[in-house]
């Protein structure tokens, strides 16, 4: 059963408009967006997590028995269904400055031991209590990856999470992210190059014509 | 022009008792009450003048004491004054006496059911020592909104400016429900105001407000659950120099010349009695 | 899970003074961060202060659950109310505080108002609370004149959780505070708000620290709420005027 059914979702602003988009993701199951930079990859990620309003459409979030429009909720039933259901792995690190990577986990899920999780992400144990700030651009990645997936989302979105990483890490990520698909997660992956994803992926959406203006 | 009998005229002292009967009808609440004139000035007892002449009788024996003395100059002529307008005899023993006003002690002597106690009160509200608004203080005793007396009192036990609660006028309780000021006693002499058989009553007549402690009222003064009230006996074995009593309280007599103190029963009726015995 | 619980506080449709607010609405959820944002003169304060029951709003209504209405409450029961269940972190922290008691007198006054009796309960409480704001004990005795700004703040933090109330009231509290001091300020929050689960309602006029602490966030210009969003999607796709306004602001 689908857990995301998107059904023409678009994005207009000025001249220039995203989609329309129509796709559906089950449990498990791993969806790519594929598209060049300026494609509208982040922003189709970016609407179904409510960081922008889509102009149009649809994004049905389906988890037992709730089946609701994201793009319906109120922002109060939007932040928690995102608390709830939806991790988001953006390429840009939300931390206050001076926060420790451990301490991050610790206040996104608390009852989580996220050693395991960053030790899975191959994230060595002498930067874990140093501010995430200071950490590299591949460290800060995987970061983001472990805050979005440490509470075992349901729905797990994100953007270019191979971008920032060393060829010799995409091995590690890649065997992350399928044991989060086989135990459940639904993945949906924006990327600029199919080949950097999973074995398993599904290309959902193609995003191939290049942004005009 | 001829003085009434015990100086005030009947009006007033009629206002005088309704605001007693009030009081002792709710104890330890502070009654408003403008006292009528006295031929002292506020601030000199008029408050505690204006009850006894109020209450007093032809049948009446007043006794009068200041700091537990019977002798001293406001004592005397507190005594005086009432002999002079109301012919009343007067006593320096307290079971002979029905009213007996007092200033800085309460009575060491056993008081009985037939009595009253008048005290002078120069601060009657507890609460103004740390709140600055009338309005407030008075909200305050209305919702029994005590919080702020108790952080006063861990302030003082943890606060390293050492805010040192003096040794006399320590609030009380009153039947669980109103903050009282014992009016300027020792602290060990709150333990006598509880389960009292005399009516208490304490007026302020600068401060307008009169307040009362009906029979076997129980006062209790503030304390912690975990840290018993310290009525602040001293332990420095000082004894008076007169009866040999080392558990009343005592005032300083002197420091002689060989750096220790003197001391003497504050109580003279006390100190007398057992000097004698 | 994806159900929303009752919210902790609705206000509904407030207005104060003949142009400070006029109309607003807001519902705080258990457990959420919310964040009022705008310019000076927005009437965040007014707002926060008709909510935490501390001003009578001219209009409108401020309902607890069980559509319990605020300010229909005789005064003594919404002063015990808000003495239970709220705590409030004033921009100023002379406005919370008492200069001339200790440090530990000022948090434990809230329990003391709440009916504690018990020395030694309310002492390690207030240790307990210093040492949670990462105060040192040394400066129990201490008052607070003689701390700096950031501890100042962090004193009326502790005070203002120190009886485990379900909504924290604050306004600005960050303000004056150099930007180590207020992320260290915020870092704190979001720890604090994590161990209680206490709900937050804050105000404050930048909108890095929604970002960084709010689940929610609240535009109010004019004296009017003009725009609700989470924190991502009000700095990315801000609609109204005023709402653009703050996000430039923050470059």
């Amino acid at each position: 059963m689908a857990i995301l059914h998107a059904e023409g979702i678009e994005k207009r602003y000025g001249a220039r408009t995203v989609g329309p988009v129509s796709f559906m993701l089950a449990a498990g199951e791993t969806g790519l967006v594929l598209g060049g930079s300026g494609s509208g990859k982040s922003t189709l990620l970016d609407l179904i997590h409510g960081t922008r309003r889509a102009s149009a459409g649809a994004a049905v979030l389906h988890i037992g028995g709730w089946r609701r429009d994201l793009f319906n909720l109120s922002v109060p039933e939007l932040v928690a269904a995102r608390r709830a259901a939806i991790g988001y792995c953006t390429q840009f690190l939300p931390a206050i400055p001076g926060r420790t990577g451990l301490d991050l986990a610790r206040q996104v899920a608390p009852s989580v031991a996220a050693e395991a999780v960053f030790e899975r992400l191959a994230l060595p144990p002498r930067i874990w209590n140093l501010p995430a700030s200071s950490w590299s651009g591949g460290e800060k990645q995987r970061l983001n990856l472990a805050l979005a997936a440490l509470r075992r989302p349901p729905l797990l979105l994100l953007d270019e999470p191979f971008a920032a990483l060393d060829r010799a890490l995409h091995p590690v990520l890649r065997s992350f992210l399928t044991d989060l698909a086989e135990e459940g997660t639904a993945l949906l992956i924006a990327l600029h190059h199919a080949e950097d994803g999973l074995p398993a992926a599904r290309t959902l959406v193609s995003l191939n014509q290049p942004a005009k203006g | 022009m001829t003085e009434t009998f015990a100086y005030l005229d009947e009006d007033s002292k009629r206002a005088v008792r309704r605001t007693i009967l009030k009081a002792l009808a709710v104890p330890g609440y502070q009654v408003p009450f403008i006292a009528p004139e006295m031929p002292i000035a506020y601030g000199w007892g008029v408050g505690g003048m204006v009850v006894t002449a109020s209450l007093l009788g032809a049948d009446d024996r007043l006794k009068v004491t200041d700091h537990g003395s019977d002798e001293t100059v406001n004592a005397v002529n507190i005594r005086a004054f009432f002999t002079r307008t109301a012919g009343i005899g007067t006593t320096t023993r307290t079971r002979e006496a029905t009213i007996v006003q007092v200033r800085q002690r309460v009575p060491e002597a056993e008081l009985v059911e037939r009595q009253v106690v008048v005290y002078q009160v120069p601060r009657p509200d507890p609460l103004r020592a740390f709140v600055d608004s009338a309005v407030e203080a008075a909200r305050m005793h209305a919702h029994a909104d005590y919080g702020r007396v108790y952080t006063r009192l861990f302030e003082e036990k943890t606060g390293s400016h050492g805010a040192v609660q003096p040794g006399y006028d320590y609030p009380v309780l009153v039947q669980g429900r109103y903050l009282m000021s014992p009016s300027p006693v020792p602290k060990r002499d709150n333990v006598r105001l509880n389960d009292c058989p005399a009516i208490q009553i304490f007026g302020a007549a600068r401060e307008r407000r009169l307040y009362a402690l009906p029979p076997y009222t129980r006062v209790e003064s503030i304390a912690f659950e975990d840290v018993p009230f310290d009525p602040g006996l001293p332990e420095d074995g000082r004894r008076c120099v007169v009866c040999g009593c080392g558990e009343s309280h005592l005032d300083h007599l002197l420091l002689r010349d060989d750096g220790m103190s003197e001391w003497v029963c504050s109580d003279t009726e006390c100190c007398a009695e057992r000097a004698d015995a | 899970m994806l159900e929303l619980p009752p919210p902790l506080l609705t206000l509904d449709g407030v207005s104060h003074g003949p142009r400070t607010l006029h109309d607003a609405s807001l519902s705080l959820y258990p457990g959420e961060v919310l964040c009022l944002v705008g310019k000076s003169g927005a009437g965040k304060s007014t707002l926060l202060r008709i909510a935490a029951g501390l001003l009578p709003p001219g209009k409108g209504r401020a309902l607890l659950p069980g559509g319990v209405s605020l300010y229909e409450l005789p005064e003594q029961v919404l002063v015990s109310l808000r003495r239970r269940r709220f705590g409030f972190v004033a921009q100023d922290a002379g406005d919370t505080l008492d200069m001339a008691a200790s440090a530990a007198a000022n948090i434990a006054q809230p329990l003391f108002d709440n009916g504690e009796r018990h020395f030694g309960r309310a002492l390690a409480a207030a240790r307990r609370w210093f040492a949670a704001l990462d105060l040192d004990a040394a400066r129990l005795g201490d008052r607070p004149g003689v701390f700096s700004g950031g501890m100042r703040q962090r004193l009326q933090i502790a005070r203002a959780l120190v009886h485990g109330p379900e909504i924290l009231f604050l306004d600005e509290p960050t303000n004056g505070l150099d930007t180590a001091a207020q992320a260290r300020l915020l870092t704190l929050l979001s720890d604090l708000q994590r161990c209680t689960g206490v709900a937050m309602l804050l105000v404050t006029h930048d909108l890095r620290i929604a970002r960084l602490i709010a689940h929610r966030v609240l535009v109010l210009e004019a004296g009017g709420v003009v725009e609700e969003a989470p924190p991502d999607r009000l700095i990315a796709d801000p609609r109204h005027p005023a709402a653009r306004d703050l996000v430039a602001a923050m470059i």
